[in-house]
């Protein structure tokens, strides 16, 4: 795979079905991908379902309290042993004959076992594990390749941001919701558009400017549209190339802190292929975005609102009801996003109109990009490269 | 008698919910709440669970500014569908109901699930005080920026 891809980007990297289903194999079936996060198996039995690369596994914790990551198909015929998202269970059983598997994956029941033949063993045929499984801040991680490098090795320059995202000062965080959404175009473009600076003030004017109003000239809005705290403002922005990971950082004033006074820094981290982690300290809400890819022009993506696991029901309400305020499809300026992405498809279409441009600071310090660079957004097409070229060479 | 015209006043006025923001009359649209009053849009399992992870939570006053700038990210025109009008509960000034709808956008349907909506009698016309739109969406497809 030889096209540009970064700082300078083909075009067709973004629109080609071939190149998509390259990207499965060689980026998706190869990297660390999250798969659940542990607030949501505390107990033995409960478990997570979701698929990595397209394939369908298995979040669970065992008896023995080990997390497992297990392919969801029965080494009968193939079926799924589970059907639901999430839940808790003793065992998993595969509707089509009622084999049955334990939460540690072993084959503990074969209706009729004796038709198997003589040579069958049960041990021989449990659920088949994932090839790797490391967690990192709570946050539970699979790769389907044997030969991945060591969870935190990977992660590298990117770890501290996570931290900062994934715990509340060091203490754990634990799920509040979940829920998903789908946009028809290309799964890259929003992994560079949750670290990418150059867009909000621009793309989300409206949105700004009717919040500043209201807002009589407060608050990030009016930053943004060049109100009172924009040299401040202006100052602050951050962005990073971590190798193949992002980062992108703000303060928000601390008038504006009402619900915590702790904490000023907006966060937005990116581990590639598919974490895409932010913090918000004005509505004090922590987010989760899992990139799920399903074709070259669609995208389906897990939201999850997550917050302090010791908060009280009240402070939990409160977060859960301010996550979507801004994000998501719902949000603020979340619409906005999703609906240029599929302007962004439509528009990337036309082959003959030029390379794309990812090259805003590029002459600057790449650890510490400056406001409106593109710095955490060529990290996205570092990854990119690693995983699409031959050797993983650049 | 009582509640058969409670019924017929509640779907009028969801009839007419639906015609303004159908038509794209949002300004006339609003004027169907009090100023207290509180949009919700939420989705089915986080409604069961009492989460309280609004999709969309929105006072009259952000609900107009929503509204200003939806207009220009939502574009096309949309057509609601209603069934299932019931009467929850009746006291002496205040109503709640609920019933069943479905968003067309685009050829297809966005979102659909049911309104539960508490209302109160002033000067004789019924105006919402709070709308919960309870999606049975598993997947957002697509926005939904302007309320529905």
């Amino acid at each position: 795979m030889n096209k540009l891809a970064g700082p300078v980007v083909d075009r067709s990297l973004y629109t080609d079905p071939a190149v998509f289903e390259e990207e499965m194999v060689r980026i998706f079936e190869r990297a660390w991908l999250y798969v659940a996060h542990e607030s949501e198996l505390p107990n033995a039995g409960d478990f997570r379902a979701t698929d990595m690369a397209g394939q369908p596994v298995l979040v669970v914790r065992g008896e023995d309290a080990r997390i497992r990551v297990l392919y969801n198909s029965c080494r009968h015929r193939g079926a799924l042993v589970e059907l639901e998202k999430a839940g808790n269970r003793k065992s998993f059983q595969c509707l089509y004959h009622h084999w049955e598997y334990g939460t540690d994956g072993r084959l503990t029941f074969v209706p009729r076992c004796e038709g198997q033949g003589r040579d069958f063993k049960m041990e021989d045929w449990g659920l088949v594990p994932v090839a790797r499984m490391e967690t990192l801040d709570g946050l539970v991680f699979a790769s389907l390749n044997p030969e991945a490098l060591p969870l935190r090795e990977y992660v590298g320059e990117a770890a501290p941001y996570v931290n900062e995202v994934a715990t509340y000062f060091g203490k754990p965080l634990s799920i509040y919701g979940t829920y998903e959404y789908v946009y028809n175009a290309n799964w890259k473009l929003i992994c560079e558009n949750t670290v990418d600076d150059y867009h909000p003030q621009y793309l989300h004017s409206a949105t700004y400017q009717e919040s500043a109003k209201r807002l009589g000239g407060l608050g990030i809005s009016a930053a943004y549209m060049g109100g009172r705290a924009a040299k401040e403002f202006e100052a602050s922005r951050r962005n990073a190339d971590l190798g193949m990971h992002g980062c992108l950082a703000w303060k928000a004033e601390e008038r504006n802190l009402r619900h915590q006074k702790e904490r000023s820094m907006h966060v937005h981290v990116s581990v590639f292929p598919s974490l895409l982690a932010l913090y918000d300290p004005i509505r004090d809400v922590v987010g989760l975005r899992i990139v799920k890819p399903e074709a070259v022009d669609r995208t389906r993506v897990v939201t999850m609102c997550l917050g302090p696991a010791d908060a009280s029901e009240q402070r939990r309400s409160g977060i859960a009801e301010r996550f979507n305020h801004n994000w998501g499809p719902t949000g603020r300026v979340g619409p906005d996003d999703l609906s240029c992405f599929e302007y962004l498809q439509k528009g990337l279409k036309a082959k003959g109109g030029g390379d794309v441009l990812i090259t805003r600071g590029l002459e600057g310090d790449p650890r510490d990009g400056a406001a409106a660079d593109e710095h955490a957004v060529r990290a996205v097409w570092n990854g990119w490269r690693h995983f699409m070229r031959a050797n993983g060479d650049d | 008698m009582t509640e058969v015209r409670s019924k017929t006043d509640v779907a009028d006025l969801l009839d007419r919910y639906i015609a303004l923001l159908d038509e794209r009359r949002f300004t006339e649209w609003l004027e169907l709440f009090t100023d207290e009053s509180y949009y919700t849009m939420i989705l089915r399992e986080d409604y069961a669970k009492n989460t309280n992870m609004l999709a969309i939570g929105e006072d009259k006053i952000r609900l107009a500014g929503r509204i200003e700038v939806g207009q220009n990210v939502e574009r096309t025109f949309t057509t609601h569908l209603l069934s299932g009008l019931t009467i929850d509960e009746e006291g002496a000034a205040t109503l709640r109901a609920s019933c069943n709808f479905a968003v067309i956008r685009s050829g297809g349907i966005v979102c659909w699930g049911r309104y539960h909506i508490s209302l109160v009698r002033l000067r004789n016309e019924l105006r919402i005080e709070r709308c919960t739109a309870v999606l049975n969406n598993n997947v957002i497809s697509g926005t939904i920026y302007l309320p529905v």
